[in-house]
């Protein structure tokens, strides 16, 4: 685009200032930049406490002065380019004899000054100077007594910058309170008072010609106020603190830094961005422009001090014309699209209409698909029907078949096609497969509008695409395809990449999905598939993470079943077994007279076992399941795959079975004997942080309650090692005192690499297990 | 030539680099010579001559030195509260290397109170900050999870942060992931998914923006 290549003209003329062969004081961050006067020396300070002296034009520093004891955040030159005056994080303003290189320093301790000074300023006549301080107070000193300062007082916290105007008859001042305060330079008092509610004054300045005045803000916005009408413009633009502005000499442009590392230029009378001067590394601290306006220097935290050549916008006015053009373009290019789909929506629409499948795959689509580009439809279709038809559709002769039918062909012959039958998938299912085949696959060029074609045309490419009517299977009837060679849709290798992953599937894969979402077409839900889809684009080792995990479900086994028999049946089991006389209960009013009679005649027992069906259930397993940003990746998949091998292990134990999800909060418990419940084990996304304090409260509140119902509650933890890292010793300690009495608890935690000290967490539980999972090895410890 | 014998030169030229940079002044670009290199030691004192605390700090937790670490950190606090730009990120990147070299310390307690003291300001601050700030501020927290090797604060810490910078600081956003999949790359699941992310975020021509938006309204209306 154009904006690039006058970027790319600015930048080759922009000249880097860089300390060569200099001390080595001078690499640090630059705070300030100032030209003189005369426009011949640019000076800098930095955090390495020096002033720094350069030639313009030349890249090796001149000459440096040192004085301050903490960063230099301020540089002013006086109108006479004579004294260069400086404030630091010292306390101390200097005024430096730019001959003589000597210095005159504004003792602190004659004034009590031990806060830093900021801003700094002469008047355009120099009689006076004026700096802002971390007091809120901002001194004026009268250049040729050096007395003590006047103190203007009224701004409430610090005064980052101070300016007069042109005409010196006003000192205007900004700061962290929100406001700007116009001085009487002649009596010394607050005039007036700008206030914008949020937004700190990080500079404020005025235009040269004395008309407006211009503060940045730390809302990233930067204001101008007409000084004559007091109506205001905001130029937006920065995307973080805005910390210098500058007018150019003829007050026509306006340039900004920030601390989003840009510099920018603005047009303003039309309060447009011109440019963006992108170069610095980091924040930008202070912007100055010439006296001339042909240049301008930038200060940032990277280190360097960057000058920008502009002479171009006063030698070649169109190309500061052009470039107001080119904002205009931009913004009207959404208006051009917008207009076409309006336009056209009935013709689009029938072009979509005959053709009901379409419509289908576009929804196939939006379910898993997560290609660059959208592929062709075409496409899709046939791949649906490869994956579903019940009769083959190709000609027996193979050589009739073009390329691209050959290819659909090979698919067809796939193994598992012939099982997908028997699965009768649905339209869902379908769509995640060929999300999975067409994953990554990047189609030809040929489908796709040359990049120099207009917006317009490309749009109409695309449609005359749309109308296509592509018969099922393309091969079979169109002429154009079989001749052609390679197909227009896929490349060899995209070809052999689908065929590749289609002999990859398998049942078990499928069944996978189809038993953790089970989807019927009434629940179809293209969020929760598409939530699904990452299991299956896993990489091949970890494809069947989960699998794997179910299999392993036997080795996960609770070593402390403590006093956890059950009893199936009442009467001889509970007696003659494992029941003992505490647990049993005179029972013969359970049966009935006759039965009773013939038990009590037979001499069988007479005792019941207290656990039966009732008792049952009263017992619950919670399993509660980490989720949130502190468990993404493996340790994620991790987590809900030992939540679903739980699930298995647990089913047939007695008492009911509940999941929760532990991150910004505790997810209500839901039953997981349900489909629902299973479901989202996987679908489940929490993109917070861990809350921990509140989900524990949360915890103790449910388990107060269950306790009415229940007489035995046991919580499985699927957890981070650092879970409950983060509270303090003491905290952890009566939280884990709090559980511990309310349940027992056991753990699984999750590692990616062996440590051998325990968790923070293990006060919390009876009874923890660390298990590691170390690339594609998932060992028990 | 053979590989090994390829290192050594390599490394003797980042060295001779290193050496001229120091000489020409370049402090930063000498030190990070010294690290490509290897001298870790060199490029800790390189870096503490140009004061660049934010990388000295960690660089002395990582050779051991925990009371020199604490120490500067302590100093880069005190001036920090001088700076009139609030710098927040340096000011939760400094609490959490003191955190961190005092943890390593075996000053627990302390390194609890400093670590708790820089989570509250994060949490502070980040409600009033940009959403740059605010990215670097939980980049700062996942530089913390890297020195203490806890990955659930580097996760958090990233994730976060990719989440402030979202698609209005996307140049950000692709720096902080490069970064988060260096820091993660054992982790086979989430350098996937990350890979995933990057490709999706990677800057596309107009053209091709232009040809989604287009998709994605046909899409809607057929839907």
């Amino acid at each position: 685009m154009k904006m690039t290549s006058l970027n790319t003209i600015l930048h080759e003329q922009a000249a880097r200032i860089t300390a060569h062969g200099t001390p080595i004081e001078h690499s640090e961050r630059v705070y300030c930049v100032a030209f003189s006067p005369d426009g011949r020396y640019l000076v800098s300070g930095s955090v390495n406490r020096q002033v720094n002296i350069w030639e313009v034009g030349a890249t090796e520093l001149a000459d440096y002065m040192k004085g301050h004891t903490k960063f230099v955040w301020s540089l002013a030159f006086s109108p006479d380019g004579k004294t260069l005056a400086s404030t630091s994080g010292d306390g101390c303003v200097f005024l430096w004899d730019i001959q003589s290189r000597s210095h005159y320093r504004i003792e602190e301790s004659h004034y009590a000054l031990t806060l830093p000074l900021y801003g700094v300023a002469f008047s355009p006549t120099g009689e006076y100077f004026a700096a802002g301080c971390m007091d809120g107070i901002v001194r004026l000193w009268s250049t040729a007594s050096r007395r003590p300062p006047w103190k203007l007082k009224g701004h409430t916290s610090e005064v980052y910058s101070v300016a007069f105007s042109p005409d010196g008859r006003f000192l205007a001042s900004g700061g962290n309170d929100f406001t700007v305060r116009l001085w009487s330079v002649a009596d010394k008092t607050e005039k007036e008072i700008l206030t914008r509610p949020g937004c700190r004054v990080s500079c404020v300045i005025f235009s040269p010609d004395g008309r407006q005045l211009a503060y940045a803000s730390t809302d990233t916005n930067i204001y101008i106020v007409d000084l004559a009408s007091r109506e205001s413009q905001i130029l937006s633009g920065h995307q973080d603190l805005v910390w210098s502005i500058a007018f150019s000499p003829d007050s026509r442009l306006l340039i900004s830094g920030a601390n989003d590392h840009s510099v920018r230029l603005w047009d303003v009378a039309s309060g447009r961005q011109i440019q963006i001067l992108e170069g610095h590394q980091g924040e930008v601290n202070s912007v100055a422009f010439s006296p001339d306006g042909k240049l301008a220097a930038s200060a940032a935290d990277d280190q360097t001090v960057r000058v920008w050549d502009l002479s171009l916008f006063y030698e070649r006015p169109e190309i500061y014309l052009r470039l107001l053009a080119d904002q205009e373009k931009e913004s009207a290019i959404d208006d051009e699209l917008i207009h076409f789909i309006n336009s056209h929506r009935h013709s689009l629409n029938s072009a979509l209409g005959p053709r009901s499948d379409l419509e289908t795959s576009i929804r196939w689509l939006r379910a898993g698909l997560r290609t660059e580009n959208p592929p062709p439809l075409g496409l899709v279709h046939d791949l649906g029907l490869v994956l579903t038809a019940e009769k083959d559709f190709f000609s027996a002769d193979r050589h009739k078949l073009s390329r691209y039918g050959h290819f659909l062909q090979t698919l067809r012959q796939t193994p598992i096609i012939r099982e997908l039958k028997g699965l009768k998938l649905t339209r869902a299912e379908i769509g995640l497969l060929i999300a999975q085949l067409l994953t990554g696959v990047t189609f030809s060029p040929d489908f796709q509008a040359p990049s120099a074609r207009p917006l317009l045309q490309s749009c109409r490419l695309l449609e005359a695409s749309l109308r296509v009517d592509q018969p099922e299977p393309q091969a079979k009837t169109d002429p154009q395809l079989a001749q052609t060679s390679p197909s227009p849709f896929l490349n060899d290798q995209d070809q052999e990449m689908i065929k590749e992953r289609l002999r990859h599937l398998n049942k078990a894969k499928i069944q996978i999905i189809r038993d953790l979402y089970a989807g019927p077409d009434k629940l179809f839900n293209p969020d929760k598939l598409a939530a699904i889809l990452p299991l299956e684009s896993l990489p091949p080792a970890l494809t069947e993470l989960y699998s794997q995990l179910l299999t392993i479900t036997p080795k996960l086994t609770f070593k402390d079943q403590r006093g956890s028999q059950t009893y199936n049946c009442g009467g001889y089991h509970g007696l003659t077994h494992k029941g003992s006389l505490d647990n049993l209960a005179l029972s013969e009013h359970l049966y009935a007279a006759t039965l009773l009679q013939h038990r009590i005649l037979n001499r069988e027992a007479l005792y019941y076992g207290r656990e039966g069906e009732r008792e049952k259930r009263r017992r619950i397993t919670l399993i509660i399941t980490q989720s949130g940003f502190e468990i993404t990746g493996s340790s994620n998949h991790l987590a809900r795959a030992l939540t679903l091998a739980a699930i298995t292990l647990l089913r047939n134990h007695p008492g009911a079975l509940s999941h929760a999800f532990i991150g910004s909060s505790l997810t209500d418990p839901l039953d997981l004997l349900k489909t629902a419940g299973r479901q989202r084990v996987i679908t489940w996304q929490e993109h917070a942080a861990l809350n921990l304090d509140a989900s524990l409260n949360k915890l103790k509140e449910r388990l107060q309650k269950w306790q009415e119902n229940y007489h035995q509650i046991d919580i499985l933890w699927i957890i981070e090692r650092n879970f409950a890292a983060d509270l303090s010793r003491s905290m952890l300690e009566k939280r884990a005192k709090e559980l511990r009495s309310l349940s027992r608890q056991r753990a699984w935690f999750i590692t990616l690499e062996p440590v051998s000290r325990p968790p923070e967490a293990a006060v919390f539980f009876n009874h923890y297990e660390q298990i590691l999972m170390y690339k594609e090895k998932i060992t028990l410890l | 030539m053979p590989k090994i014998t390829l290192n050594l030169f390599k490394n003797e030229l980042w060295r001779r680099a290193a050496r001229h940079f120091a000489k020409a002044g370049h402090l930063t670009e000498s030190a990070d010579a010294w690290l490509a290199a290897g001298h870790n030691k060199q490029a800790l004192n390189t870096l503490l001559k140009a004061g660049d605390r934010a990388r000295v700090t960690p660089l002395l937790i990582r050779e051991k030195r925990y009371k020199e670490a604490a120490d500067l950190a302590r100093l880069w606090l005190e001036e920090l509260s001088l700076t009139p730009k609030r710098r927040a990120e340096e000011e939760i990147a400094a609490r959490l290397n003191l955190a961190a070299a005092l943890h390593f310390d075996r000053q627990r307690d302390q390194a609890q109170a400093a670590y708790e003291h820089a989570r509250e300001n994060l949490i502070q601050l980040n409600s009033t900050v940009t959403p740059l700030t605010e990215g670097k501020n939980w980049e700062a927290l996942a530089a913390y999870g890297v020195l203490l090797k806890r990955p659930d604060l580097i996760r958090l810490g990233y994730e976060k942060a990719l989440a402030a910078y979202g698609p209005s600081f996307n140049l950000q956003r692709l720096r902080s992931l490069g970064e988060y999949l260096e820091k993660v790359e054992d982790d086979l699941l989430l350098t996937h998914d990350l890979k995933e992310r990057r490709a999706a975020w990677q800057p596309q021509s107009s053209l091709k923006r232009e040809r989604e938006r287009l998709w994605q309204a046909l899409s809607e209306f057929t839907a």
